[in-house]
This record gives structure tokens, C-alpha cells and sequence, in this order.
């Protein structure tokens, strides 16, 4: 009687086999394997199992059934695979970032300071911030005056540099706001250029929707979102 | 209870592979619309949802209610989470050696049913067994055993699961594979690796700024990942097993949207560092990068086709957001060598390829946000899966039958898997917190 051990065949397109086993072969203990022209089952090593044929139990077991076919046994079409050792699941190791600063404890990974640490983004109030319409990095006129007013700041101090951060509403995927935001930024140290601010003094960045001002799902807060932060470097 | 179709069509499908398709009206598909699949000589017929869904009963196992984790319920929630099985109650214990009375199953309405037993070994391991039987033939199908130390009892059930699904019906199941995600909660974010399920999670990386677009490596060994921890978007590189990390793409504005090319030696990245965002190949051997998209516009989200020769991308260079496809070799810059894949609706964007390469799952704007799926045989339009309207971040599963998405409900964000068409679809159990960003793991070995 022959025992096919061998494993699952592979799909026929793209995605690879499920592997056999995550884990090295140690010791096999199947339980049955059908094969063809077998006609009784393997006996399991360690548990005692009644040696019998399937098709007779399977009647004896179902006496007011209509009659069973005789068993025909068939190739197994999927034969089991060998048992395989079983290491400890892949751990997955912990990472943690700690701000600069923050009490002991924790991986920092000596990265750097992220700018704007708190989490839920300050305000910083009217005069710094630049609101945008839905889908829109355009620069309104009513908020010509921030952009001139931040002008004259980086004029009258030489050493003073200015981050501006672009951010957008809740709504949609995060990469293409993350984009968006990108452009918001860039739209407004565009304006800074243009009333002559240098641009090395000048950095345009992205949260897109990861750092909303405004929690809700209204057209509140979606509006607050929307909105290009310039913040001192 | 949907109507039970005949026997013999139950029984193809207990022998045969199902795609989780349905002709019926209430799924709103056309039956025509979707190809069947055919596999050698196993056909099954669609009546409806529910109706081509293989009934099998899963009985406690004998001996695990002395264990911290149960055997039985999570292989009959991964069953059931795979669209191509419903459960027949399976009152009482039994064990792999059992015999069962076959009539009796046969009158609950099993096709299949499967015993067996969990036995703490001298050395604390856990042997693990389980018996399958054929109901409609009353035939013996075999079975196996499953040694794993205790903490690992999860994953021989979804073991056991995968072995059921490939046995019963041909199809790989994907219940042993991982899934990545990010949570959101307590002024903290946190990237996740967890079973297929949504549980068993352990935790990669613990940040106080965001972390999005996490991209599992082909070997299913590393995350790329985009993190905030510098004040703006970089794109890091982690190994999950030590937690090395290390940024491969941190230059001016913002660096996102990683993806891996098939052999593991290159991300496409999103980079706004020449102007507008724009794909960039990085070669993570060398360090090189190369930048591979050249529009005036917003190019990103790039993915590649499981056969390495197309990344499809998303692009607002017609004014909204659709979905291009370029050749992953041209790196040319003069005309418009990306083909537009995409063209109904004004939005269009997070394209994912099915691992067998047929389809294109993405997501629309249309009011709400819906996540649609479309053959990229060009053998029919797309169709939306499901019916929420705050979709983010579609994803196959390996076998590429299923999809995991993340969406809203009740208020809060979730993540859900998927049938291909809809009809099976199950919640994943994450407490606690807003979970974003899904990504499936590869099959591992």
C-alpha cells in the first residue's frame, strides 16, 4: 500500500502553494491516508483504533439509511501532509518611540525631535493658518493676508524659518490627501516666494488627514481641517 | 435559510473549488458578468447566496475546554469567514475517533463534519487532532495531528482550517496568514501584526505620530511602513521578527506610499521632493533611486502586478483622481506611456491586484466612499463589494478570495473582510481603539 506524503500541489497562477507546515519536519502521526487500491486504514502508533472497513461501518452505523455504495476508494486528491515540528509562533518584535525629552523608558531611536510633538495638533490660531476649499489648493484672497503678514515676519528676521504644514478633511484615502496636503503646503510657500520670502527658509510638508484640528464628521469640521499651518522652525 | 439546491450539486462542491460568486438578484450581479471558475473537472453551480455554501459541522473537541484557548470555535469562525462554508450546529464532544452516525448528520443538513481532540502532552505541548468525514458518501476523509507548544493554539486551529479548506473544496485558505494594521487611541499610534482574524496581535511599533500604509515585504518578513516621527511623512523599512528598522526614503517634503516590487529588491515610493508628488524606484540593495513617473501633477499609491511587469498607479493628471497602469521598466519620460485603467466615476483611488493577477480592487468617491472590484481581463465593469460608504484600503487575502478593507461603523473605524462579491462578509474583533490601514501578509512558510 503506498502512502503519498507528497504536499498540496500548487496553484496554478500567481500566488505561491500554502507552505506545507510553517515549521520543520519533525515526527509524522497521521491518522488515516486513503491510497489507491488500499483498503484498510493505517492504524494510528499510539491510539488504539479499531481496524475496520470504512463501507461496513459506515452501513453498520446507519442501519435505516438507504443502502450505501460499496466504498471505492480513489486517490486522495489532496494527500495529507507529513506533520511537521512546531516552533514557537515568529514573534513579532516591539518597537517604541518616545518623544525626546519624555520620561525614561522605551526604544527611542535617536531620530530626532518630531516637530510639533503633541498628537492632537495645537491651533495656532488665526493668523497662521490658511484654509482651503474641498479638493482645492488654491490660495483664497481672504487669506492673502496671513500669507502677507508671514512675508513681512521672515523680512524683518534674517534667522527666522518657517515650517508650513498642509493638512486636509477626514474624508478619502490617506496617501492621496497626504498628497493633497503636500500641495496646500507647497501653494502657500509659492505665495511666501512670490512676495519675495526665501525659499531656503522655507519647508513645505504634509500630515494629509492624520492630524485633524476637528474630530466631527460635519462640514464644521471638515472645513477646519482643510487648512495649511505655518509654524516657526 | 436559503433553499437548499440538490445533493449532488452540494456534493461537487464538497469535492470541487467555489468562487464565492452569486447570480442572485438581491446581490444586485449579473451572473453573466462574473466568470465562473472552472478547475479540471470541478464545476459548481451558483443558485444564490448561501445556496452554494458547503454545510459542515464542527463538534467541540474532546479535551479543550481544559485549555486556555479552545479549538473549535476559532476553526468554525475561520470556516465561516472564508465565504465558502455555513455551519451546522454540532451539539456535544467527540473525538477523532469517533464514529459518527452518519445518518444523523446527514438529517442536520451537514455535507461534512469534523471531530477531534486536544491532549496536553508530557511536555506541555498540545497534540492536536482532528478526523474529517464525508457525510454524503459516509465516507472516512482522514485526518491529522497538530503538535504546537500552548501559546501557539490559535494558529493550529487556523492550520487546521486551511488543511479543511484546501481539502474540501481545492482552494487555499488563508486563516494562518497575518494581517497588519494601525490603531489610534490614547495619544498613541500603534502598527499591529495579528492572525487573519484580527486577533492574536502583537505590536510593532509604538509612536506618538501617525503611521500609515503599511507594506508587507513578498517573504513576508519585513513592514515598510510611513512614519511621522520626524514632523513629516518618511518611509521606514522594519524587519518584524528583531524590530531592525531603518528609513529609505526621508527627503525634502514628503516620502509615502511604499510598495514592493514581487522579488523583495525595490519599493515604489511616493516622493514630493522635485515638486509635485511623483513615484520613485528605490533599489533597497543599493540605495539607488530612479524616479519613474514624470506627470505635472499628483502620481502615487503605486502597486505592482504579482507578475512584476505593470505598477498601477493613482493619478489626478485629468483632473481627478483615476487609476494608470505603466510598464514597471519604462522609465522613459517623454509622452504618456501610463494607460488609464479606470474611467467611470470623477474619484478614483488605493488600487490593489488580487494575487492570481484577475482582478483590481479600488476605492470610489461617490458621495460615499465605496470600494469596488473590477476584472482585469476587461470581462466586465466594476462592481461595488458591499454596501458601506467609508471605505479605505483595499487588500487581498493570498488565495485572492477574499478582501480586507477598512470602513466605519457605528461610529467607529473597522476593519472587514470580505467575499470577492460581497456576500460573506465578517467585522474583524478590534477593541479598544480606531484601526486603519490594512495590509494582508503573504503566505509564509
Amino acid at each position: 500500500m503506498s502512502h503519498e506524503h507528497r504536499l498540496s500541489p500548487p496553484r496554478s497562477s500567481g500566488a505561491s502553494a500554502p507552505r506545507a507546515g510553517r515549521w520543520p519536519l519533525l515526527a509524522l502521526t497521521a491518522l488515516t491516508v486513503l491510497a489507491a487500491g488500499c483498503s484498510t486504514p493505517i492504524k494510528l502508533d499510539d491510539t488504539p483504533v479499531e481496524s475496520r472497513d470504512i463501507g461496513g461501518a459506515a452501513a453498520a452505523s446507519a442501519p435505516a439509511s438507504a443502502a450505501v455504495a460499496p466504498v471505492r476508494t480513489q486517490p486522495v486528491e489532496d494527500p495529507l501532509v507529513a506533520t511537521t515540528r512546531v516552533l514557537p509562533q515568529s514573534r513579532v518584535a516591539s518597537v517604541e518611540l518616545v518623544p525626546r525629552g519624555a520620561g525614561a523608558g522605551g526604544a527611542a531611536t535617536g531620530e530626532g525631535p518630531a516637530a510639533g510633538t503633541a498628537v492632537d495638533a495645537t491651533p495656532v490660531g488665526d493668523g497662521r493658518t490658511v484654509f482651503f476649499d474641498y479638493d482645492s489648493d488654491v490660495v483664497q484672497p481672504q487669506y492673502q493676508g496671513v500669507v502677507d503678514a508671514q512675508a513681512r515676519r521672515l523680512a524683518a528676521a534674517r534667522s527666522l524659518r518657517l515650517t508650513v504644514e498642509g493638512h486636509t478633511d477626514a474624508r478619502g484615502g490617506s496617501e492621496y490627501n497626504l498628497a493633497l496636503g503636500q500641495k496646500r503646503a507647497e501653494a502657500v510657500v509659492r505665495a511666501l516666494q512670490l512676495l519675495g520670502a526665501d525659499p531656503a527658509r522655507l519647508d513645505a510638508v504634509s500630515y494629509g488627514k492624520e492630524r485633524p484640528l476637528a474630530n466631527g464628521q460635519d462640514e464644521v469640521s471638515f472645513a477646519r481641517n482643510r487648512r495649511a499651518e505655518l509654524r516657526d522652525r | 435559510m436559503p433553499e437548499m439546491t440538490d445533493r449532488r450539486s452540494f456534493h461537487r462542491a464538497l469535492l470541487g473549488s467555489a468562487l464565492g460568486l452569486t447570480a442572485g438578484a438581491g446581490a444586485g450581479l449579473g451572473g453573466a458578468l462574473w466568470p465562473s471558475a472552472v478547475r479540471a473537472q470541478y464545476r459548481v453551480e451558483i443558485a444564490g447566496i448561501g445556496a452554494n455554501q458547503l454545510p459542515v459541522a464542527v463538534v467541540a473537541f474532546r479535551g479543550e475546554e481544559q485549555l486556555a484557548q479552545p479549538v473549535a470555535p476559532v476553526l468554525r469562525a475561520d470556516l465561516v469567514r472564508s465565504g465558502v462554508f455555513r455551519l451546522i450546529e454540532a451539539p456535544g464532544v467527540m473525538d477523532e475517533s469517533s464514529q459518527p452516525v452518519i445518518a444523523d448528520w446527514r438529517g442536520r443538513g451537514a455535507d461534512a463534519l469534523v471531530l477531534g481532540s486536544a491532549t496536553r502532552l508530557a511536555d506541555g505541548r498540545i497534540d492536536v487532532r482532528y478526523k474529517l468525514w464525508d457525510v454524503v458518501k459516509g465516507e472516512d476523509l482522514g485526518g491529522q495531528s497538530v503538535v504546537v507548544p500552548a501559546a501557539d493554539l490559535r494558529l493550529a486551529a487556523h492550520r487546521i482550517a486551511d488543511l479543511l479548506q484546501k481539502r474540501l473544496t481545492g482552494e487555499a485558505g488563508v486563516n494562518a496568514t497575518r494581517i497588519a494594521y494601525v490603531t489610534k487611541g490614547g495619544g498613541r499610534y500603534q502598527l499591529h501584526i495579528a492572525d487573519a482574524d484580527g486577533l492574536g496581535d502583537q505590536v510593532g511599533l509604538i509612536s506618538p505620530q501617525p503611521i500609515i500604509s503599511p507594506s508587507w515585504s513578498p517573504d513576508g518578513r519585513r513592514l515598510a511602513y510611513v512614519s511621522f516621527e520626524r514632523g513629516k511623512a518618511v518611509v521606514m523599512v522594519q524587519n518584524v521578527a528583531d524590530g531592525q528598522r531603518r528609513s529609505v526614503a526621508a527627503w525634502r517634503g514628503s516620502n509615502s506610499a511604499p510598495t514592493w516590487s514581487p522579488d523583495g529588491k525595490r519599493l515604489v515610493v511616493t516622493l514630493s521632493r522635485d515638486g509635485p508628488s511623483q513615484l520613485y524606484m528605490l533599489d533597497l540593495d543599493t540605495d539607488g533611486v530612479r524616479r519613474f513617473s514624470f506627470s505635472n501633477a499628483i502620481d502615487t499609491e503605486a502597486t505592482f502586478s504579482p507578475d512584476g511587469r505593470w505598477v498601477y498607479f493613482v493619478s489626478d493628471r485629468s483632473g481627478g483622481p483615476q487609476i494608470y497602469r505603466k510598464r514597471a521598466d519604462d522609465f522613459s519620460a517623454e509622452g504618456a506611456q501610463a494607460e488609464r485603467v479606470t474611467f467611470s466615476g470623477s474619484y478614483n483611488i488605493s488600487p490593489s491586484i488580487s494575487p492570481d493577477g484577475r482582478w483590481l480592487a479600488y476605492v470610489n468617491r461617490n458621495g460615499g466612499f465605496r470600494t469596488m472590484l473590477m476584472p482585469l481581463d476587461g470581462g466586465g465593469a466594476a462592481q461595488p463589494v458591499g454596501d458601506s460608504t467609508d471605505d479605505e484600503s483595499p487588500s487581498f487575502a493570498p488565495n485572492s478570495r477574499l478582501l480586507l478593507y477598512a470602513t466605519r461603523a457605528k461610529g467607529r473605524d473597522v476593519l472587514m473582510t470580505s467575499t470577492l462579491d460581497g456576500s460573506v462578509r465578517t467585522p474583524l474583533l478590534i477593541t479598544g481603539a480606531d484601526v486603519r490601514e490594512p495590509a494582508w501578509g503573504p503566505y509564509t512558510p
